[in-house]
């Protein structure tokens, strides 16, 4: 059963947030694609020329009269980047999270997860202009330095993932997994393109995938901003301090805005997907451990695939 | 040209133009600030959209502003009025509201007679007139009372409508109006009106004459507003109408007595052609002939049926046609007398072996022909019992005899006092002193001597073709007895006795027939012979009807005739005619064809110089009168008469409403149907449809855009 996003308001801290989210998708999962550190034995095949002799299982040869070759879950220790935006926009929220909660919430449950199976996460904060970061660390303590920034968190000044970008890539020296969670709305996109559609600043945090890196991106949006569900005539503020405004009525600009605003999903998910990057649409009003379980499910599948898994 | 509005209070409704804009400036207020991250993608669809944006909020805006302008404002029912009707005073009008009530109202359109559908549209008119007008109420019939003065009282002038009745007579529209303008004079108030509730069918209107106005005390006129309440429903062509346009009944001699000929006229007033309609001739509620006639349209054709009557006598009836959209001319009634056999004596004063020397060939020839009612009986002039025979006929034809005993003489004298008919014809037989001496008392004027034409043989040179016995003969008839020859004839005394009447008389002056009322009865003297000894007037071609008719006078059935028809609306004059000389006869009463008894005031007598008139002709079909003779009342059949509608109104063509419109000049006319349209005198469609037009156009405008957005 989905945690309602109005349940979890209800919850006293992040924490509490955090692991009613991993219990749910825990509950639902029914085995973590997360085990990096220790070294797991997970079937046996028979031998095929090619195989490496080294995983030859010698003792079911003595046993069997035949070759059979031992296969491991993971190999090294993950190391995860949890990124998340907190610039103004991502303040807004027409239900009982914002979007800023809701991606603080699913960093949260993200770093629970990962300490729980002993992988090393550290988390970047993007706001305006200011940074902070907290390496990537393995152990139960670190989690709670973790907890402690996302819940002081608050949203303010610009977005602009061309700087995020440059900072991920500064700090993050070797490989790992960095999820981004932001609502995409760049500055620098919005001031330059007519078209709305405009990846510049995302191509900057894809190319990040030049580096070794895999990246996942959490697309953090309302659901307002999905429908434009108004119909009284608003005067609309800038959530930036950029003293934008616009007096209309929404019906009337609703079907251009949705026009708008699905090129830019679209443009997004395919610019993601171009460039070998996982995304992940993350709507504010929906259950959380839903997304979450989504998103595991679906690594799941590109690791069962043959694909590289984090 | 101005505009004017026929309710201007509703123009106050206009305001609701402003109210779209109010909403704009209400929602420019009323904008709430919301902080929304997304506002790039806002701006973005602004700046693509603003300008189809603004484009179509302005035609949002304008559409909806016209439909709420266009709604009142075709409410209010604008119409455009010449200067000179914009000039006209305002506030309350004198109003009248003249009633066509003509037969043409009677015609039924879909169920309802027109004047029911008139009625309805004048109350209803009346309802929503403006209570500070006076109103009055104009019958267009003949007859109707002068109109009431001016009133407010609405509920009597609605009782007056109810009161109304249609009518089956012709009325002169144009008299109405003006009577109508003369009713408006007595108001004081300076806006005038009438309402005219009609069918507009062209035999009422004239518009030959100038236009009703009403006369101010000042002296000047004006025109008042018309408003036509039209209670045609079907406008643009006339309905169907069939009617009997005329009937002329003729004796028919080669079938006998008694027959007749009956030729109906029926016009066809419509754009089709009729086939096969069905012509009745109903006796006594009996159809006793019938045929089948073709009308082309627009045209007339003639029906014609033969009856032979069983009977003499007074009778009446009726000849029809199938009903249609106006019934009332469907029937046309009409009177006949048929004439009873008349008993002729014939007393030959010269018989011969030889039949056509002899004295009473020719007249018995003429009386006893086919179809002739008359039946003859030869006597010789010596037989004995010729004193008491006489008694028994309605006629006695002395033929050229010597000489009558003096029993013979006081018979004939006492027979013709007492209504019977004596013809004297003379000839060489005759003793003139002997007549002089004994039959004195019956001859208009005494014999002398017997003429002989010398070289040329005399011509009757005058006749008295006024003489109702003789009128057959007026024209070129009249030749047949013009062109005879007479080459002996007796001369008379020259001072003529007191009712006397010479009827023909030869070249010479000489009389050759005289008129003579002795009693209750009458004698003819003609001083020629009634055979080829003198005259070679029995072979002339004229002799037969005029022994006929001589007859029909002396036995008092020569006015045995078909009485023509009055129309409705005319006086019926009645006229002692033939009948003078008999006992006086009274008319009292009258029953009309809706058994309504009509009773004669002053009881008139019918004399000679008396012409009693009956004046309530109001409905179609037979008026059987009554009345005292001797002092007793009974029933006068042969005094019915029969009452027919004036053809001129089934013709239900009507006058183009623009022409009416045009025969008022500049004045503004209003036509009112009855659907509830109320249109204005401009041609084409009217304002107020243009604006509601408008407005359905701006309705679906502003659909159209907002499905669109």
């Amino acid at each position: 059963m989905p945690i309602d996003p109005s349940l979890l308001t209800k919850l006293p801290s992040l924490k509490l947030r955090a692991r009613s989210v991993v219990e749910g998708v825990l509950s639902g999962l029914h085995k973590s694609p997360y085990q990096g550190q220790s070294v797991e034995f997970a079937e046996h095949k028979e031998y095929a020329p090619g195989d490496e002799l080294r995983h030859v299982d010698w003792k079911a040869f003595g046993k069997l009269d035949r070759y059979y070759v031992k296969r491991f879950e993971h190999e090294t220790e993950l190391s995860v980047l949890l990124a998340i935006d907190a610039s103004g926009s991502m303040n807004y929220g027409s239900g009982p999270l914002t979007k800023l909660d809701a991606a603080a919430t699913l960093c949260a449950a993200l770093a629970h997860l990962l300490i729980r199976q002993q992988d090393a996460v550290g988390l970047m904060i993007f706001g305006g202009d200011a940074l902070e970061f907290i390496p990537p660390r393995s152990g139960a303590g670190h989690v709670q330095v973790i907890y402690e920034a996302l819940d002081a968190l608050t949203g303010k000044g610009k977005c602009n993932l061309t700087k995020m970008a440059d900072a991920l890539a500064e700090k993050a020296r070797r490989r790992s997994a960095i999820f981004v969670f932001s609502d995409l709305f760049d500055d620098d996109e919005a001031a330059g393109s007519d078209s709305g559609s405009g990846t510049g600043g995302l191509d900057a945090l894809l190319r990040l995938r030049t580096r070794k890196h895999e990246v996942a991106i959490f697309h953090t949006l309302d659901q307002d901003e999905l429908d434009l569900p108004f119909d009284d005539p608003m005067r609309f503020l800038s959530m930036e301090a950029d003293g934008k405004e616009l007096q209309t009525h929404p019906r009337e600009l609703r079907a251009s805005y949705l026009e708008e605003m699905n090129a830019f999903l679209a443009a997004t998910k395919r610019r993601s997907t171009e460039l070998g990057s996982d995304y992940t649409l993350l709507t504010a009003s929906e259950p959380l451990d839903r997304v979450l379980l989504r998103f595991l499910s679906r690594r799941e599948r590109l690791r069962a695939g043959g694909g590289r898994s984090a | 040209m101005a505009l004017s509005f026929a309710h201007p209070e509703l123009l106050a409704f206009a305001l609701l133009g402003l109210v779209p804009l109010a909403i704009h400036l209400f929602n420019r207020q009323r904008a709430r600030p919301k902080p929304f991250a997304a506002i790039d993608f806002l701006l973005r669809s602004k700046r693509r959209t603003a300008r189809a944006l603004r484009l179509r909020k302005f035609l949002l805006f304008c559409a909806r502003t016209l439909l709420l302008l266009a709604i009142p404002l075709a409410l209010a029912r604008p119409h455009f009025v010449e200067s000179t009707a914009a000039a006209k005073p305002t506030g309350p009008r004198a109003t009248a509201i003249a009633f066509d009530t003509s037969l043409s109202m009677r015609a039924i359109e879909d169920g309802t007679s027109r004047f029911e559908r008139a009625r309805a549209l004048a109350i209803d008119a009346l309802h929503t007139l403006p209570y500070a007008d006076p109103v009055t109420l104009v019958d267009c019939a003949a007859n109707a009372e002068a109109p009431l003065p001016l009133s407010f009282d609405r509920g009597a002038l609605v009782q007056q409508l109810q009161s109304l009745a249609a009518t089956f007579e012709t009325q002169d529209l144009t008299s109405c109006l003006q009577r109508a303008a003369r009713a408006l004079a007595e108001s004081a108030l300076p806006a005038k009106r009438i309402l005219f509730a009609t069918d507009l069918t062209q035999a009422g209107l004239n518009l030959d004459v100038p236009a009703p106005s009403v006369q101010l005390p000042d002296g000047s006129s004006v025109q008042p507003d018309i408003v036509l309440l039209d209670a045609a429903l079907n406008t643009d062509e006339p309905l169907a109408n069939a009617a009997i346009s005329s009937l002329d009944i003729e004796p028919i001699a080669s079938i006998g007595p008694r027959a007749y000929r009956f030729a109906i006229a029926v016009q066809n007033h419509s754009g089709k052609a009729i086939a096969d309609l069905p012509v009745r001739l109903r006796i006594d509620g009996e159809v006793v002939a019938k045929g089948f006639l073709d009308v082309p349209a627009h045209q007339s054709a003639l029906q014609i049926l033969t009856h032979r009557f069983t009977q003499s006598g007074p009778t009446s009836g009726v000849v029809e046609i199938d009903s249609d959209a106006l019934q009332a001319d469907d029937s046309f009634y009409f009177t006949l007398d048929v004439p009873r056999q008349v008993r002729a004596l014939l007393v030959n004063g010269s018989p011969n072996p030889v039949r056509f020397l002899d004295e009473a060939f020719f007249v018995q020839a003429a009386l006893d022909a086919q179809g002739s009612v008359v039946r003859a009986t030869v006597r010789q002039a010596d037989a004995l019992d010729l004193a008491e025979e006489i008694a028994s006929f309605d006629v006695v034809i002395l033929l050229n005899v010597r000489d009558v005993s003096e029993a013979l003489a006081i018979s004939l004298q006492a027979f013709v006092e007492a209504g019977g008919g004596m013809f004297i014809a003379l000839g060489d037989q005759v003793d003139a002193d002997a007549f002089n001496d004994r039959l004195a008392p019956l001859l208009p004027r005494l014999l002398r001597l017997v003429k002989t034409a010398a070289h040329t043989p005399a011509r009757l040179a005058h006749i008295d073709l006024a003489h109702p016995a003789l009128e057959l003969f007026a024209g070129e008839e009249a030749q047949s007895l013009l062109a005879a020859n007479f080459s002996r004839y007796f001369l008379l005394e020259s001072a003529p006795k007191a009712a006397s009447r010479t009827l023909a008389s030869f070249d010479d002056g000489a009389p050759a027939l005289i008129e003579h009322q002795v009693g209750k009865g009458r004698v003819l003297l003609f001083t020629s012979t009634l055979d080829r000894a003198w005259t070679d007037l029995p072979i002339r071609t004229g002799f037969l009807p005029l022994m006929q008719r001589l007859m029909g006078l002396l036995s008092r059935t020569l006015e045995v005739t078909h009485s023509a028809p009055s129309r409705v609306g005319e006086p019926r004059m009645f006229s002692a005619g033939l009948t003078s000389g008999q006992a006086a006869i009274v008319l009292s009463e009258i029953q009309t064809p809706t058994q309504a008894i009509v009773s004669f005031d002053a009881a008139p007598v019918l004399e000679d110089d008396a012409t009693p008139r009956f004046e309530a002709t109001t409905t179609p079909g037979i008026y059987a009168v009554s009345g005292m003779t001797d002092g007793k009342p009974t029933r006068l059949p042969r005094f019915d008469f029969a009452v027919n509608v004036d053809s001129l109104e089934s013709d239900l063509r009507r006058i183009d409403v623009a022409e009416f419109k045009t025969w008022f000049g500049q004045t503004h006319v209003t036509r009112r149907t009855t659907d509830g349209s109320l249109d204005a005198d401009s041609e084409g469609w009217p304002l107020w449809s243009l604006l509601l037009c408008g407005a359905l156009l701006c309705f679906v405008a502003e659909c159209l855009l907002l499905k669109r957005h």
